[in-house]
């Protein structure tokens, strides 16, 4: 019963953060310096009617509701919002949602195996490292992924873009594919270019996945049902794969839940540094042209699927954790 | 019969103090000996040391003997197989000495699934029976639960179960009423009476739980033991300065606080002699020097007054 | 005293090495960062990090850049830690409604995905310092909050805390003298990670061209580089130096805050 009341409580605040997130957006245009039009219908839009047509302005704001009262224009706004009405961008005038939905296909196919793999490896040398603490392997490893970890990763990506495209010239500079090709030849085509951003996003990944398991397996390195369990004669391997591993598995998989909310954001320098036209570099290149329609559509669906991967994760711990049933453990 | 001999184990690099130092008892097979010591007095060090399970920095050497075998010199895969097979270790039920995420049933069963290859079922079953001789009440449904339903008393009694699941002969116990109630500890000590015919070693600084349970007692004192001897003989007569200190200050003895009764000193020169000397009333200029473990009246005692041919007229109570 | 490790000197050297460039800038800087020359030159004795593509002087630029990145790195952290310890004392201390109150909103600040957030409000905002500082901040306190809020609900637990209570002291002379102390070690690590984290955010936003206007940064620079071409004519003197200035100082700062004082050799009670 327990459950479900946590559960609920879960649902409740995700469905609170979204909220949060749509009314973000609503103000950020309503209280931005300058006229809502012209945030609304763009910059260029808005100086050309101006000089030609002034009056047109006005059948604008009246056709977006611009002239009503706060609170029948935030209404009206959640409706479009639920409709997964974003309007058009200002760049190419085509509807939001279509670009997005195309733009962030290409960011999966870049972040999905990179969850998957630096989510297993991460996993297994954190593991391995933080059993043996302190030995020579644990050592050299923690290191260099410390190190990983404090290179941002547009400058890591910098440095492999220059090091193994421009100069060993071992993979393609950057893009999606090189363009007419078709078929297999293209999907062969687009995993050449594909291998480089992932290397370095896995790389990265690894590296925080690494730190994250080590130090959990250190921490419950000292509980004392492991001694518990060394003392029964398991063998130190049983020790890990079943007192162990299921201890340090939860927060373990919620947090790879989390990385996969933050599935389409995660990536994004990469991105920019590969011009790789997934979701990341369509934020960066609606930032440089304030195409605003588009920045808070890729925000809501970026925010939207933090948020259901959170609640999700949240979910996977109450299954796992036989205390949460309880209301016992409270979740820090 | 478990003999150990000089065990001496020291954390940090050499030069640091010991934890325990040169412990050596006997302990008779079939029998229960209560090991009696403050915190910090080194009683746990020795059990984990025996079972080989301090951190791989701890310096260790000694032996502990048990059938012919030093336990202690056992190589690592030997001991492993020796562990809840011939040596079980019940540990204390406050805290986390049970995994949260693993049911009571299948923790309790699990040195059968290890040591005889029982099937997860049947080493369930077991347990099941296992807790129902110390009476935890709805055993089929306690082996279904999460350990974090137990209370206190009845976690102690689960790990006691865990530790005599797979019969082995020698039990090892630490601080098995540490964080319980007076109801509660009268719950485990009735579950260790149940223990028939096993040789127990259990280390407490419970002193009525000593007393309702043990055939030999030894009391530790800053690393060391200082003394040994049959538990009625003990708590009728006890010899050493701080055995006889600690005692008068139960309840039923008058509740003698006395100056006897306080932490020892950790530095250099409260090191040298006798580890009690500094708080000893009965301090003369031979506590200098170390005592050894003098034989009187059929016990062990490391007090000088205790020497043969002292001429000290012997105080107690 | 404390004993530190070598990685907390080694890290403490680094900062020194920042801080002292970012303060006597003007006086360590060959030429002036904004004056115009010839462009792409390699590195020479004259300019030994050679020149951009309108021909600035890219040591003076990345000496003088120090400056935005070590000042909003530590404003941004100043920040962020008073408002994250405050809502976590309070939040731990009061208890009851006031800090579910105040967990619920921690939480939905967490949510809400932090550098696509901070990029959304930069892009709407004036890029400048202050405007950059506010949207690191926005989502970057609540960590922080969390970690003060559970010490301090253990803190409030601990005898000492009661006694105090009991004799009659006031809350806010309870909060400050009795729970803030225990605090110190906490407050400090997360205060020096969230300045290399509000580092990292800033070289980001410089790199997607959203730093602050007219100001040089490292990752301006960086930015410059890479939409100039300048990764690909491989003027290696351009793109390395800011690349390696961000690396350091993050290495620095973590370096010196996840530092703990040296250990006397383990002991494990029994």
């Amino acid at each position: 019963m327990k459950r479900i009341a946590y559960l609920a409580e879960k649902l409740f605040s995700a469905l609170l953060v979204v909220f949060c997130i749509v009314t973000v957006n609503f103000f950020l245009v309503r209280f931005m310096p300058g006229d809502v039009v012209m945030h609304i219908v763009g910059e260029d839009e808005y100086l050309n009617i101006m000089s030609t047509n002034p009056e047109k302005i006005e059948e604008i704001r009246a056709a977006y509701g611009l002239d009503a009262d706060f609170f029948t224009q935030f209404v009206r706004y959640l409706k479009k919002t639920a409709a997964l009405d974003f309007g058009s961008s200002f760049r190419t005038k085509a509807p939001v949602l279509d670009t997005i939905l195309f733009r962030g296909k290409w960011t999966l196919y870049l972040a999905l195996p990179t969850i998957v793999i630096s989510g297993l490896i991460g996993g297994f040398t954190g593991l391995l490292c933080g059993w043996g603490e302190e030995k020579w392997y644990d050592r050299l490893v923690t290191r260099v992924f410390l190190l990983v970890n404090t290179i941002p990763s547009n400058c890591l990506a910098i440095l492999f873009l220059i090091a193994f495209a421009f100069r060993l010239k071992w993979f393609p500079i950057g893009g999606i594919t090189s363009g007419g090709l078709s078929g297999w030849a293209r999907t062969a085509d687009i995993f050449r270019h594909i291998q480089l951003p992932l290397i370095v996003l896995i790389l990265y990944r690894t590296a925080s996945n690494h730190m994250l398991m080590r130090s959990t397996v250190t921490q419950l390195h000292g509980e004392q049902y492991i001694d518990t369990a060394l003392s029964k004669g398991l063998t130190e391997r049983l020790v890990r794969s079943r007192h162990l591993l299921k201890n340090a598995l939860s927060p373990y998989i919620t947090s790879l839940c989390m990385q996969m909310g933050g599935v389409f954001a995660g990536s994004m320098m990469v991105e920019v540094v590969f011009s790789w036209k997934g979701m990341g570099s369509l934020i960066y290149e609606s930032v440089n042209a304030k195409d605003f329609p588009m920045l808070q559509g890729c925000f809501l669906l970026i925010g939207v699927c933090v948020v259901a991967f959170n609640l999700l994760s949240d979910v996977l711990y109450a299954v796992i954790d036989p205390r949460v049933k309880d209301g016992e453990h409270e979740k820090v | 019969m478990l003999r150990i001999q000089d065990v001496t184990v020291r954390f940090g690099p050499p030069g640091t103090p010991n934890a325990i130092e040169n412990v050596s008892l006997d302990v008779p097979e079939g029998r229960r000996t209560m090991i009696i010591g403050e915190s910090g007095s080194g009683k746990s060090v020795l059990l984990m040391a025996i079972l080989q399970m301090l951190p791989a920095s701890a310096a260790v050497s000694g032996r502990a003997e048990l059938d012919g075998l030093d336990l202690m010199a056992a190589g690592k895969t030997e001991m492993r197989r020796l562990r809840g097979r011939v040596v079980s270790y019940i540990p204390q039920g406050s805290g986390n000495s049970m995994n949260p995420l693993l049911t009571v049933g299948f923790q309790v069963g699990e040195p059968l699934m290890i040591h005889r290859r029982f099937s997860r079922r049947a080493a369930v079953r077991r347990a099941c029976e296992a807790l129902r001789s110390f009476d935890l009440g709805n055993e089929e449904q306690l082996v279904r639960q999460y350990p974090h339903t137990l209370s206190g008393g009845m976690k102690q009694r689960a790990l006691i179960a865990m530790g005599v699941v797979n019969d082995a002969p020698v039990l090892f116990a630490d601080e098995p009423t540490k964080g319980l109630d007076r109801a509660r500890i009268s719950m485990v000590t009735d579950a260790f009476r149940r223990l028939e015919g096993k040789t127990l070693l259990c280390v407490t600084h419970d002193l009525n739980f000593a007393q309702e349970l043990a055939d030999q007692v030894v009391v530790m004192y800053a690393s060391e033991e200082i003394e040994c001897g049959g538990a009625a003989d003990f708590f009728a007569r006890p010899l050493h300065p701080y055995s006889q200190a600690i005692l008068r200050a139960l309840p039923k003895n008058g509740l003698h606080a006395s100056a006897g009764f306080a932490p020892p000193r950790e530095d250099e020169e409260a090191a040298r002699g006798c580890h009690y000397r500094m708080r000893c009333p009965y301090c003369t200029e031979k506590c200098g020097s170390r005592p050894p473990m003098f034989k009187a009246e059929g016990r062990k005692v490391r007090c000088w007054r205790y020497a043969p041919g002292s001429t000290e007229p012997e105080k107690t109570l | 005293m404390k004993k530190f490790s070598f990685s907390f000197y080694l890290g403490l050297a680094i900062l020194l090495f920042f801080l002292v460039m970012a303060l006597f800038a003007p006086r360590l800087s060959p030429c002036d960062p904004y004056d115009f020359g010839r462009p792409y030159l390699k590195p020479s004795p004259e300019h030994l990090l050679g020149t951009n593509d309108v021909g600035q002087d890219i040591l003076s630029e990345i000496i003088y850049g120090s400056r935005v990145s070590l000042s909003i790195g530590l404003v941004s952290a100043l920040v962020v830690t008073v408002i994250g310890a405050s809502v976590g004392m309070i939040s731990g201390y009061y208890g009851g409604r006031c800090d579910s109150i105040l967990m619920k909103i921690t939480s939905i600040a967490m949510a809400i995905p932090s550098l696509p957030m901070t990029i959304v409000l930069v892009a709407y905002l004036d890029a400048s310092i202050w405007n950059l500082i506010i949207a690191i901040c926005i989502t970057a306190w609540t960590s922080t909050a969390r970690i003060v809020r559970s010490r301090v609900i253990s803190l409030k637990e601990q005898p000492f805390i009661k006694i105090e209570k009991t004799l009659g002291g006031k809350t806010g002379y309870i909060l400050f003298r009795h729970i803030l102390p225990n605090l110190s070690d906490i407050v400090f690590t997360r205060g020096i990670l969230s300045v290399s984290s509000a580092m990292l955010t800033e070289a980001s936003l410089s790199f997607l061209g959203l730093g602050v206007l007219g100001q040089k940064s490292w990752g301006g620079t960086l930015h410059y580089a890479y939409i100039r071409n300048g990764l690909l004519n491989n003027y290696y003197w351009w793109y390395l130096p800011p690349i390696l200035c961000i690396s350091l100082s993050v290495l620095g700062f973590m370096l010196v805050g996840s530092a703990k004082p040296a250990r006397k050799g383990e002991s494990k009670g029994c």
